[in-house]
């Protein structure tokens, strides 16, 4: 069953408006407050969710399909064409904001939602603010033109964790190598784990952090004017997704207390505690536009303004900055190292001749190359790398489908 | 041995001259393209990783002793 919030005044939809934080009548231009409309137009009432913690603990995973559901608009009634975990969309014929509300209880209903609060034309403000501002990014991606700009609701698990651990690390100093020991503990509330199949995991997690202090008890009024899918990840997958990334993390924050270079666990024994688990949806902006034919999408995260994405570099702006500073650097270090070489060579190298003195030489010649490569070489290849696996993302066909295979009002 | 120090000398800074231009270069770009990278961290879900014991540059023996201590737990 779909059905639209009606407007009071003229009886067109009202949709849920970030930058007033009301309900508002795109046709008599009339504000409501939440309670206001609820007041007048009384949610229907779910059905009993005595028997949901079993639903919550035996869901099954939902299998990958293409299955699409025809439903009928409430309006107009045309038929709608929804995908099986779509909660709100439009109407292609009659633009009417459109809410499954069947699917909030079948589905189970979210505990939380937080309405979007940055607006539409805010999300797009701020991505050309901050893609004008990009020296190496190409013309043709300054001036963008929109393809798609479409606010999602994105189905989230959110879990309080205790996490502690003994850890034993190996790591190298020098020419030695060493363990140390470390035993700490973190607790987490409200910590996100998304709950959608389609939508890629590792660019869901650049989002983070949503402030759960917004977290508000859900209604399905804030769902009018956005697009909104229910979980299909259930929450026994999620707890194990939530335990790999909390370990993840803690590893990362114990790693830089730790100095030396190459390090490892190699022994741990970690507690991990998961609990008081949680449905909510949260917001996402998604804006694609194309260069050189390839759909780009940038997230805005819809509370906190955090933008997502990497664009492609012009290659020859790149290629003279490059040439510049090299014309510049290689001269200078040449004089300088080939003067340090002579200054070294006297004071190391044994006058007499004899191996030693030469061979202290070649430790100093094999140590200064070793580190000057890692800090220059090394670090570059691997930022460079990481910067295309960035773009990737941003390019990845996967998302431009998330967003895309939905109706268009 | 003069000339060849030299030599050298100039070789390892071309190469590192090269390398430093190279890690300007990504840096400038990551600072131009990258428009937002970063994930959540244990401060924004609470308060961080506390580290409540630690030993540094501990021996083998040491280490051992300390999994059979974690065994008899």
């Amino acid at each position: 069953m779909t059905r639209h919030y009606q407007c009071p005044g003229c009886g067109s939809t009202v949709e849920y408006d970030p930058s007033l934080g009301k309900l508002f009548c795109p046709y008599c231009n009339e504000t409501y407050t939440l309670e206001e409309h609820h007041m007048l137009y009384p949610d229907i009432e779910g059905e009993d969710t005595e028997g949901s913690e079993a639903i919550l603990r035996d869901f099954p995973e939902k299998k990958k399909t293409a299955r699409v559901k025809i439903l009928q608009c409430c309006s107009c009634g045309a038929e709608m064409m929804m995908n099986d975990v779509e909660i709100s969309s439009f109407c292609a014929y009659c633009g009417q904001a459109t809410v499954v509300t069947e699917r909030l209880v079948d589905y189970l209903e979210p505990d939380y939602i937080i309405p979007f609060k940055v607006s539409k034309e805010r999300a797009e403000e701020i991505i050309r603010k901050r893609i004008s501002r990009g020296s190496f990014i190409p013309k043709e991606i300054k001036d963008f033109e929109v393809e798609r700009l479409r606010g999602i609701y994105i189905p989230y698990w959110l879990f309080n964790i205790s996490y502690s651990d003994e850890q034993v690390w190996w790591y190298k100093s020098g020419r030695y190598d060493y363990y140390c020991y470390r035993y700490g503990q973190c607790k987490l509330s409200k910590f996100t784990v998304e709950a959608s199949e389609r939508f890629n995991d590792e660019y869901s997690e650049k989002l983070e952090p949503y402030n759960a202090n917004a977290l508000e008890k859900f209604d399905a009024t804030y769902l009018s004017g956005f697009y909104s899918d229910s979980f299909d990840v259930n929450r026994i997958t999620a707890r194990r997704l939530a335990e790999k990334r909390v370990q993840e993390l803690y590893n990362r924050e114990i790693e830089k207390t730790i100095r030396g270079s190459r390090k490892k666990v190699v022994h741990s024994n970690p507690r991990i505690e998961c609990y008081d688990p949680k449905y909510a949806l949260l917001p996402t902006w998604f804006l694609t536009f194309r260069y050189q034919d390839h759909p780009y999408t940038i997230l805005v995260n819809g509370q906190t303004e955090k933008m997502v994405g990497a664009v492609p570099f012009v290659k020859r702006r790149a290629a003279v900055v490059f040439a510049v500073l090299a014309a510049l650097l290689c001269p200078l270090l040449s004089v300088a190292f080939a003067y340090a070489n002579h200054i070294v060579g006297r004071v190391v190298a044994n006058p007499g001749g004899n191996g030693q003195g030469a061979g202290k030489l070649v430790a100093y010649y094999v140590l200064l190359i070793i580190v000057l490569f890692s800090m220059t070489w090394i670090f570059a290849v691997k930022r460079y790398r990481h910067m295309k696996r960035c773009v990737g993302l941003t390019k990845a066909s996967e998302t431009e489908e998330f967003v895309k295979e939905r109706q268009d009002r | 041995m003069e000339t060849a120090s030299w030599i050298i000398g100039i070789l390892i800074g071309v190469t590192i001259g090269l390398g430093l231009a190279l890690r300007i270069t990504v840096m400038l770009i990551m600072e131009s393209n990258d428009i937002g990278d970063s994930t959540g961290t244990p401060e924004d879900f609470g308060d961080g990783v506390t580290v409540i014991r630690k030993a540094d540059r501990m021996s083998k023996r040491k280490v051992k002793e300390l999994y059979r201590h974690q065994e008899r737990r």
